[in-house]
């Protein structure tokens, strides 16, 4: 059997490139895959230690968390499209209402 | 219950108010919307003065000959309008002697006054503003007469008040009404300070408001028994008690004299003439500014029980009755003669009232409502006639083109004067009569300056008269104003006084009505000797009770008094008449080259002095002082501190502003540092927790 711990060492791999994802592309759509990749290494620790403790709990979060992230992408996505169809472009450094 | 529909006396003009504020609404066509106004205007004036004449005998018939009534519609006089703690206003009327005699007044002269204004201002394209205006002013001065206590009262004198401001400058596209205006409200500002003063140091002492009420605790009631609302005797206070009662005189007479025009108040009152003529008779001559004189008589109970305040009242009165005969000496504008007559007269009532014969200062207060607003009236029909024109050295020989006219300002010329029998005889020598009997003194010195300023105003009014009426013509290029006038198309031939014409009978009816009551006024001489009917109402002084009850059979006292003041004004009436009849070409006492050469005609176009020092001291001064020291100093100072403060956050924010950069990766690195630090500190806290 797997040890645990590939399982977490794995995920911090996972969480770390989705952070620097976030933190470097441009492109929005990226952006989200990169949160994406976030969520399912939570998600892959929550699994982990679920079987390492031998309890269902771990594996209840991961569907809470699926359903949760399913929506979120529907919700951005939606403001991806209206962001493409006012401005016509949808690079992230375009888009800094807040400033000014 | 009859007098329960007391009410009413206030509420007709306040909704014949309403009504032409909104006629322009309710009717769809202005002309229609006008004759409304010129009908309801009057008739509600009127109809308050049958309510008031309806309500005189059950007055009379109540305890004390007087009654309390609530003001709010069918209410008890119990409604409070303002309570807090042991603080206690009522909406309530009071109804005796006094209050009614200035309702019939107000209502009575006021509706004359209104009748002739329908057909004075008709050509006014803000006819209906006018006639809302009006009805208001009349609604706020049966407040201020009617008013069972000192605030309903500051009220009703701070609405005539406004209402005089806006009719003064009711023409106001001329910079000079408006200007006009200004000048009557702002003085009038400081009047009103003294008057609200006089009614907290009324309230410190007494601890009511109320000038007299059903349990015996109004201010009157206590003041004539020396005792406070709590019941506590004051005459044991001795100490206090009177510079206490001569400070609340005093201050209650700043604001008689800021309303009465009385030195040092008077300046707003000459120029308050720029408003229409109506305005000028009903408000600056028959009743706002005798509020003054009403008030005064509303507190005689205060005012007998300080002979400081009393001394101060008379010398001040008969100062301005002679300041203001002499200034009406040298006035070339008609409607400013008058004016000056008016705070001349005004001075005489506050004579009275300063030796303590307030029955006599209300007697003048009546028959001069009367005769000036006659004259007023009549100097209006003279200005309607002449197209606008004010200036008596552009007038002359007008006896003959408006006969009528002639007439009744003939009869007002003579009541105001004081010749037998006319009515301004009887209540001025009753005025003189209780000067001459000073309570405190000086009655002799009081008695001649009073006769003095007699035989002034016979001349100045007589010299008014010959200006006008009867020296040769002077129009402006020998002519009368040719002005294209709708009213006038009949005249097609050119007569040599042109366009003139006699006032149409709507302006004469009014007229002929004061004209009799300008006649036989001295008739009313019997209600204000009549000792039972004001001995409640209003206070005589205790030690000049055996003088005043010797003249009481009827006041002005003996015919020796009567025959001096006749001979007095004739003989003003005739030097006026001689000197003028001499210089009928001219029409001018002095030549006009040697005019600025006289000191005293240059004191008295200077009125004293008055303006200029005003000017100089106020205008000048204070505003050099409010410029520099209030504008530069304070209230640049204050705003600096405001000004620098906020450059500081501004300064402050600069740097802040820094790391908002506006692009989201930077937030998220924010973030994501923050929460590498909240971790990194959970794992050293854990850590060391476990080492322990």
């Amino acid at each position: 059997m797997v040890p645990t711990h590939y399982y977490l060492v794995l995920a911090g791999i996972l969480f770390t490139i989705g952070v620097i994802g976030v933190l470097v592309k441009r492109n929005p759509i990226v952006i989200f895959m990169c949160v994406e990749l976030m969520l399912n290494a939570a998600n892959l620790t929550f699994v982990a230690l679920g079987r390492h403790f031998g309890q269902t709990n771990g594996q209840m979060y991961v569907i809470f968390a699926l359903a949760v992230a399913a929506a979120e992408v529907s919700v951005g996505l939606g403001i991806i499209v209206m962001m493409f169809r006012r401005r016509e472009t949808i690079d992230i450094d375009e888009v800094h209402l807040l400033k000014n | 219950m009859l007098l329960s529909l007391s009410w009413l006396i206030v509420w007709f003009p306040l909704l014949g108010f309403l009504h032409n504020a909104f006629a322009g609404f309710i009717y769809k066509n202005p002309k229609a919307a006008k004759n409304a106004v010129s009908f309801v205007a009057p008739a509600v004036v009127f109809a308050s003065f049958l309510v008031a004449l309806v309500l005189l005998p059950a007055v009379l018939q109540s305890h004390e000959h007087r009654a309390y009534e609530g003001m709010v519609p069918f209410a008890s006089p119990d409604v409070p309008w303002i309570k807090f703690g042991g603080f206690q206003v009522n909406f309530a009327l009071l109804l005796d002697p006094l209050s009614l005699l200035m309702t019939l007044i107000v209502t009575g002269v006021g509706g004359l006054i209104h009748i002739y204004a329908t057909s004075y201002m008709a050509e006014d394209k803000e006819f209906n503003r006018f006639f809302t205006y009006f009805n208001l002013f009349i609604f706020m001065m049966l407040v201020l007469v009617l008013a069972e206590n000192f605030l309903l009262m500051f009220v009703g004198w701070e609405g005539v008040g406004t209402c005089s401001y806006l009719l003064i400058s009711f023409w106001y596209t001329d910079v000079a009404n408006a200007k006009a205006g200004n000048k009557a409200f702002i003085v009038n500002r400081v009047g009103d300070l003294g008057f609200a003063l006089g009614m907290m140091a009324v309230w410190s002492v007494f601890g009511t408001l109320s000038f007299f009420n059903k349990d015996a605790t109004g201010v009157m009631q206590l003041a004539a028994a020396h005792k406070d609302v709590m019941g506590h005797d004051l005459a044991n206070l001795q100490l206090w008690f009177a510079p206490a009662i001569t400070t609340m005189c005093v201050l209650l007479f700043i604001g008689a004299a800021g309303k009465s025009a009385q030195i040092p108040l008077f300046v707003w009152l000459p120029d308050a003439m720029a408003g229409p003529t109506p305005v000028s008779a009903l408000i600056h001559a028959a009743t706002m500014v005798t509020a003054g004189v009403v008030m005064l008589t509303r507190c005689s109970w205060l005012f007998i029980q300080s002979t400081t305040a009393l001394q101060i009242v008379a010398w001040i009165g008969l100062a301005t009755a002679v300041l203001g005969a002499t200034i009406g000496l040298v006035q070339t504008d008609i409607k400013k003669v008058l004016a000056y007559s008016t705070i001349s007269q005004l001075g005489y009532m506050f004579l009275a009232c300063g030796v303590g014969n307030f029955r006599a200062a209300m007697f003048h207060v009546t028959t001069h409502a009367f005769f000036k607003a006659l004259l007023f009236l009549g100097s209006g029909a003279v200005i309607h006639a002449m197209h606008g024109q004010q200036d008596m050295n552009k007038m002359g020989g007008l006896k003959t083109v408006i006969p009528k006219t002639w007439m009744l300002m003939f009869i007002g010329t003579y009541a105001i004067a004081g010749v037998f029998p006319f009515a301004g005889l009887w209540s001025k020598d009753s005025i003189l009569d209780s000067a001459f009997r000073s309570p405190w003194g000086s009655g002799p010195i009081l008695y001649v300056a009073g006769l003095g300023t007699a035989f002034l105003t016979a001349f100045y009014m007589n010299r008014m008269m010959w200006k006008t009426f009867y020296t040769d013509k002077r129009f402006e290029d020998g002519k009368l104003p040719n002005l294209n006038h709708s009213n006038e198309e009949h005249h097609e031939e050119e007569k040599p006084e042109g366009h003139i014409h006699e006032a149409p009978p709507t302006m004469l009816l009014p007229l002929y009505v004061l004209a009799f009551f300008s006649v036989v006024g001295g008739l009313f001489a019997f209600l204000f000797a009549n000792d039972d009917l004001w001995k409640f109402t209003v206070a005589t002084f205790e030690t000049a009770k055996p003088a005043l009850e010797e003249g009481a059979a009827l006041p002005g006292g003996s015919i020796v008094g009567y025959v001096i003041s006749t001979l007095v004004a004739v003989a003003g009436l005739a030097a006026a008449a001689t000197v003028y009849k001499q210089r009928s070409q001219s029409g001018e006492l002095l030549d006009p080259a040697l005019k600025p050469k006289n000191p005293v005609y240059r004191i008295l176009v200077a009125k004293w002095g008055f303006d200029a020092a005003y000017e100089f001291l106020f205008v000048r001064v204070g505003g050099n002082f409010s410029r520099s020291f209030l504008w530069r100093t304070v209230d640049g100072g204050i705003d600096s501190i405001v000004t620098n403060g906020a450059k500081l956050v501004g300064g402050i924010s600069h740097v802040g502003r820094l790391i908002q950069t506006g692009y989201v990766r930077n937030y998220a690195l924010g973030m994501l540092v923050g929460v590498v630090v909240i971790v990194l500190g959970l794992l050293i806290t854990w850590q060391s927790l476990i080492t322990r």
